[in-house]
């Protein structure tokens, strides 16, 4: 069985349903209309954005469920990204955001991840300066404010 | 002080607010960004007309997302980038505070170098205490205590988990701290890791200690308790949700003993702590029966002592053997005297300790399923024998059994552990069993088919239980 999804630049994209229900969004959807051959727009996701994330859904389509471990502790590791996700995200950094955008739109757990991992790596090894370059923000503290925030967090520094 | 926030900080507002939404309007959102054309740059998606989206376009929960993501250091350096970006990951950075330095190992002399505490007379726990879900200190100061006193705030609201090592603190120092205003604590560990620097955890850490039995999970006390076994028992019957009790210390027998639970008392006790994974005792006034000379038969009369010993024993077994969903299980036997306390003066298998062999007890374990590691500290035990083998190859074919301080124990078992498996990687851990030498297991000699992979499938790997720096996670 198939979906037709309609991306927010009105172009059509015929999936396998299978393929379409990882986005947990739309697997709600389908399952409230019931059978029906009604096309889902997402006015949300353009079609160049649409594409990879069909893209990926297709890779991934017989992955099992993510089951969310409960822990205490958030921290989570961004260096075990498998080969086939590492290269299917190998975009510009606008197309990467976009794809985190519609995975979390569309509430497809896995992709956000893979999405917040990629971006975690970019800004790893990075200095403040470098990070507010890499994704234009604006400097806002003063040189001593600054300074204040490293002293204050010695402890967690890489020794 | 707005103007200081600048365009990027209300250009983030804005658009995080329409993001979060779950139909956010591209319209909307792109009021507040300057025309793509406007700085010249080249849209590949060639749909957007607007700023290239970046990190301020995501919802807060993503970019919350991003920074868990993050080690320690990253941290760091991001809450240094933008006033936003502080507010953002400055409650993932504290969520978790320890000394990235720290070891997870014992160690025995004072750190120098501890950043952490270095922070904390800045002033940083002051600041940033209502952050901070896990507090982990190390610190041999003498002045410690004076400085937490100081630099903790009085509330602190979402602490659960605190861990002190090395504090020379006193009892009303650490109620002190216990009697902060938290989130109800889950996780309490002290640990003395210097013999002579040894937090005294008593009377009014108890009392505070018992408040929280509706939360409390973790109590870990290593060589710094001074209780009486009443008061270990009103623990035990007291904090129903607890996980972890240890009260085995680091120190051994090197300094005056480790508080002990009486057998008596524990026969006599209703403990309430059945969802127990770990626990580690000293179990004081159990007789040590006389073993049975042939191994399969016991001698046929006994003495009333004799009798009431076995008993005993087995009143404590079927006391332990409740706690079903026991993952290790650690015991030592009580040093005779601790001024006098050498192994030629008092051989092993004259000491009080619990036997766990069957006649005293030991299928009372049985419904322990879960149990996959055992220290059996100083003891002499009869699980060495071959029917209690044959049991414990039965019903513990996961289970991982050692003998710290026992090196006589060692081979009845070991000779089942493929190679140097189960062998300490850890230096440290063999300055804390003083009797323990490695090179007289004998490893490698018998193979045992039927054994293969009984004893295999445990790496014990990092030294002792306790020690494992991720463990305590719930």
């Amino acid at each position: 069985m198939t979906v037709i999804l309609v991306s927010s630049d009105n172009q059509d994209f015929k999936v396998d349903k299978e393929v379409a229900e990882r986005s947990i969004l739309i697997k709600n959807m389908l399952e409230d209309v019931g059978e029906s051959d009604s096309p889902i727009p997402l006015p949300n996701v353009t079609s160049a954005v649409l594409t990879k994330v069909i893209e990926y859904c297709e890779h991934h389509r017989n992955d099992p469920v993510q089951v969310p471990e409960e822990t205490d502790d958030p921290r989570k590791r961004s260096n075990d990204i498998e080969e086939w996700d590492m290269k299917f995200m190998q975009v510009d950094q606008e197309m990467l955001f976009e794809i985190i955008l519609a995975a979390n739109y569309l509430d497809i757990k896995p992709l956000l991840d893979v999405g917040c991992k990629t971006v975690a790596n970019i800004i790893k090894g990075k200095t403040p300066e470098e990070i507010r370059k890499a994704f234009n923000i604006v400097n806002d503290f003063t040189p001593e404010e600054e300074a204040q925030i490293k002293k204050e967090n010695e402890w967690a520094e890489d020794r | 002080m707005p103007n200081q926030k600048g365009i990027t900080m209300r250009k983030h507002e804005s658009k995080q607010r329409n993001r979060s939404h779950q139909q956010p309007s591209r319209t909307d959102r792109t009021q507040h960004s300057p025309k793509r054309v406007d700085r010249g740059e080249y849209d590949p998606t060639g749909a957007i007309d607007e700023a290239p989206t970046s990190f301020p376009d995501l919802p807060i929960e993503v970019q919350t997302l991003v920074g868990q993501f993050f080690t320690q250091h990253q941290l760091t350096v991001c809450v240094r980038v933008c006033r936003a970006w502080k507010t953002l990951f400055y409650p993932i950075l504290w969520r978790h505070v320890q000394d990235s330095a720290a070891s997870t190992k014992r160690r025995w002399t004072p750190r120098r170098d501890d950043m952490l505490l270095m922070c904390a007379a800045r002033g940083a726990l002051r600041t940033n205490g209502h952050l901070i879900q896990l507090l982990r200190l190390e610190c041999s100061d003498v002045e410690f205590p004076k400085l937490l006193e100081s630099q903790l705030p009085p509330t602190l609201p979402q602490l659960t988990s605190i861990e002190f090592i090395g504090v020379s603190g006193t009892d009303s120092a650490i109620a002190n701290v216990l009697r902060r205003r938290t989130a109800g604590w889950r996780s309490i560990i002290f640990r003395a890791n210097h013999p002579y620097m040894r937090p005294r955890f008593s009377n009014e850490s108890f009392k505070e200690v018992l408040k929280h039995a509706s939360t409390l999970e973790v109590l870990r006390i290593e060589g710094a308790w001074c209780l009486v076994s009443k008061e270990i028992q009103e623990l035990l019957c007291g904090l129903p949700k607890l996980k972890e009790f240890n009260q085995l210390g680091a120190c051994s027998h090197e300094v005056p003993p480790d508080p002990w639970l009486d057998a008596t008392d524990m026969v006599a006790s209703e403990w309430k702590c059945t969802d127990l994974e770990v626990f580690g005792c000293e179990i004081n006034g159990l007789r040590r029966p006389p073993k049975p000379v042939n191994e399969h038969v016991s001698t046929p009369t006994k003495t009333k002592a004799e009798q009431d010993s076995i008993d005993l024993q087995r009143g404590v077994c079927a006391q332990l053997g409740k706690l079903t969903k026991l993952k290790e299980l650690i015991l030592r036997a009580p040093a005779p005297t601790f001024e006098n306390n050498h192994t030629h003066d008092f051989p092993r298998d004259t000491r009080d300790c619990l036997a766990l062999g069957l006649e005293t007890g030991l299928h009372l374990l049985v419904d322990l399923k879960d149990l996959r590691k055992v220290g059996l500290e100083d003891m002499d035990v009869d699980i060495g024998n071959f029917a209690e083998q044959a049991w414990v190859a039965h019903n513990w074919p996961h289970t991982t059994i050692r003998y710290p301080g026992n090196p006589e124990a060692g081979p009845h078992i070991n000779e089942y552990a493929p190679d140097t498996d189960s062998e300490p990687e850890d230096d440290d851990d063999n300055t804390n069993y003083e009797y323990l030498d490695f090179e007289e297991y004998g490893y490698d000699e018998l193979d045992y088919d039927a054994y293969d992979g009984v004893y295999g499938g445990y790496h014990w790997g990092d030294g002792y239980p306790d020690y494992d720096p991720d463990y305590g996670g719930f």
